[in-house]
């Protein structure tokens, strides 16, 4: 009798403003910024509640849904506002989604510089505005219309980089950059940077074993060269004259462009899982580009897809089609690259 | 784990002052309840006080739930050990039917007991009954009351207006065209 009269007062006290308040960090914590901020106008007691959470964040992680739903004013009010409060000294992640056209850039570098003060490891900032403001976010060539934002020099000093991301963006490391001694990944997608300046930040991490280059342009002459690197993909890029590799322990490489390119592939062999997609006007590249520079080094292969296809010159315009074969085949560890060869042939 | 022959039983009383008797090895699953005993300092009757019977009750099934497994997952060929999936699938069963009143009381205890897997349970359907709902919705759900006068209210409001907009901006601009 006595435990059922108080069940019913259980049911209509509020119960949830009275659990401790490690419970209600723990909860709040798994929760979107904006579901944690609202919490703020559920009475009195609940006005600084989520502030400990926000401002001992050591992950900031201002997604798509973060960014997409409010005007940019609004965005840069609240982000300016947020990292104001923020007093955490050491951040791991710092990723936003934000274009910031030239009227936000100096709100963006400041956040970016926010960042690098806090020495964050994972830097991630997408600056395509894919999301929000383009018409045809799957296009491929929205990566060369865009008005790229100058990357302050504040993330070429940041030793404790350990993952980069960038899309659409100037890259230009000062004079006196000395590399980056903690960075493992890489990613650039849409990214404009000279290939000797590329050369340069690869050269300077020794730590580097994942690079991700697409969509870049102002390339040049790109060299890449180094001792550790594991995985590669290298696609799309524009103006590029020459692609030089020489990476010794390379297991995975992804390759996408044309013969323009000058694909020079010097040191492979070590590749486990390789993909390459070759544009050629001249069937008779096939020899010399995929065989001699490519297939012909690859000696541990397990996975490998080779498509060549060949584009037609007529009316100036690059029309695609595909040509010889597509191939991919698994378990191929077996077999000397020489009758890899001719099983392509059969 | 030494096994004697005979189990040995505690007894529990909940804040309400019912008597629960359990096995050792189900109180021990409560981490809290699990020093205790080792430490020798639990009496004859241990007082939860902070803990209801019908929340106690449904506790001690978790416990219970949890000596199944473990005990079986000692030997090789265990018929109940679970994969993955089917621990979320019980997991999600157990808390089934749970209230909001009692998920917070649920989590009060196992907070105190320092129960982990029961903590996580709670705090993963708290997470989901919050999830995207406005304020208001979330005092409904839990009886908060709303003390702030329409002024107070609107100011804190005012000062992350970004919060309380559910509607993506880019969605309504995308719709008006």
């Amino acid at each position: 009798m006595e435990s059922q009269s108080q069940s019913i007062t259980y049911q209509n006290t509020d119960l949830i403003s009275h659990l401790p308040e490690n419970l209600i960090h723990n909860i709040l914590s798994f929760l979107p910024l904006r579901s944690i901020v609202a919490t703020s106008t559920l009475s009195k007691y609940w006005v600084h509640i989520w502030k400990p959470l926000w401002i001992y964040n050591t992950r900031i992680d201002f997604n798509e849904e973060f960014t997409t739903s409010m005007k940019k004013n609004q965005y840069v009010q609240a982000l300016n506002k947020l990292l104001d409060l923020h007093i955490q000294q050491k951040i791991k992640i710092f990723r936003h989604f934000f274009c910031p056209r030239d009227r936000y850039s100096s709100h963006l570098s400041r956040w970016i510089e926010f960042a690098t003060q806090k020495q964050v490891e994972h830097l991630h900032l997408d600056m395509s505005g894919r999301v929000n403001h383009l018409e045809s976010p799957d296009d491929d060539h929205r990566w060369w219309w865009i008005e790229k934002f100058r990357m302050p020099n504040c993330i070429f000093y940041c030793q404790s980089l350990s993952s980069l991301y960038l899309s659409c963006c100037i890259l230009n490391p000062p004079q006196d950059f000395k590399g980056l001694r903690s960075l493992k990944e890489v990613v650039l997608e849409g990214v404009s940077i000279q290939g000797e300046k590329l050369s340069q930040v690869i050269s300077g991490s020794p730590l580097l074993e994942r690079l991700c280059i697409s969509y870049c342009d102002s390339m040049g002459s790109v060299k890449l060269e180094h001792p550790r690197l594991k995985r590669l993909t290298f696609e799309n890029c524009l103006d590029v004259e020459e692609v030089e590799l020489r990476t010794p322990n390379l297991r995975n490489f992804q390759f996408v462009g044309g013969v323009s390119d000058k694909p020079n592939f010097r040191d492979i062999s070590s590749l486990d899982d390789a993909s390459l997609m070759l544009r050629t006007p001249d069937e008779a590249d096939f020899q010399s580009l995929v065989w001699d520079n490519f297939m012909s080094k690859l000696s541990l292969v397990r996975s490998l897809a080779v498509v060549v296809r060949s584009t037609h010159p007529a009316a100036g315009k690059r029309r695609s089609r595909s040509m010889f074969w597509c191939f991919k085949e698994r378990r191929l560890s077996s077999l000397a690259a020489g009758s890899v060869y001719h099983f392509f042939l059969v | 784990m030494s096994e004697s022959t005979e189990k040995k039983m505690v007894r529990l009383r909940s804040s309400d002052g019912e008597v629960f008797e359990v096995e050792e090895s189900v109180a021990k699953v409560a981490k809290t309840l699990q020093d205790m005993l080792e430490e020798d300092c639990a009496d004859a009757v241990i007082p939860i006080t902070c803990v209801r019977a019908p929340i106690l009750t449904k506790v001690i099934d978790y416990c219970k739930d949890q000596v199944m497994i473990s005990s079986s997952s000692s030997t090789t060929n265990n018929p109940n050990e679970r994969t993955e999936q089917e621990r979320k699938a019980w997991g999600q069963k157990f808390m089934e039917g749970v209230d909001s009143s009692t998920l917070c009381e649920l989590l009060v205890a196992s907070n105190f007991l320092n129960i982990e897997g029961l903590l996580n349970l709670g705090v993963d359907k708290m997470v989901s009954m919050i999830q995207g709902k406005y304020p208001q919705e979330i005092r409904d759900m839990f009886n908060v009351v709303n003390d702030f006068t329409p002024e107070e209210e609107e100011e804190i409001r005012n000062q992350n207006a970004w919060a309380f907009e559910r509607d993506p901006y880019y969605k309504k601009r995308s719709s008006s065209k």
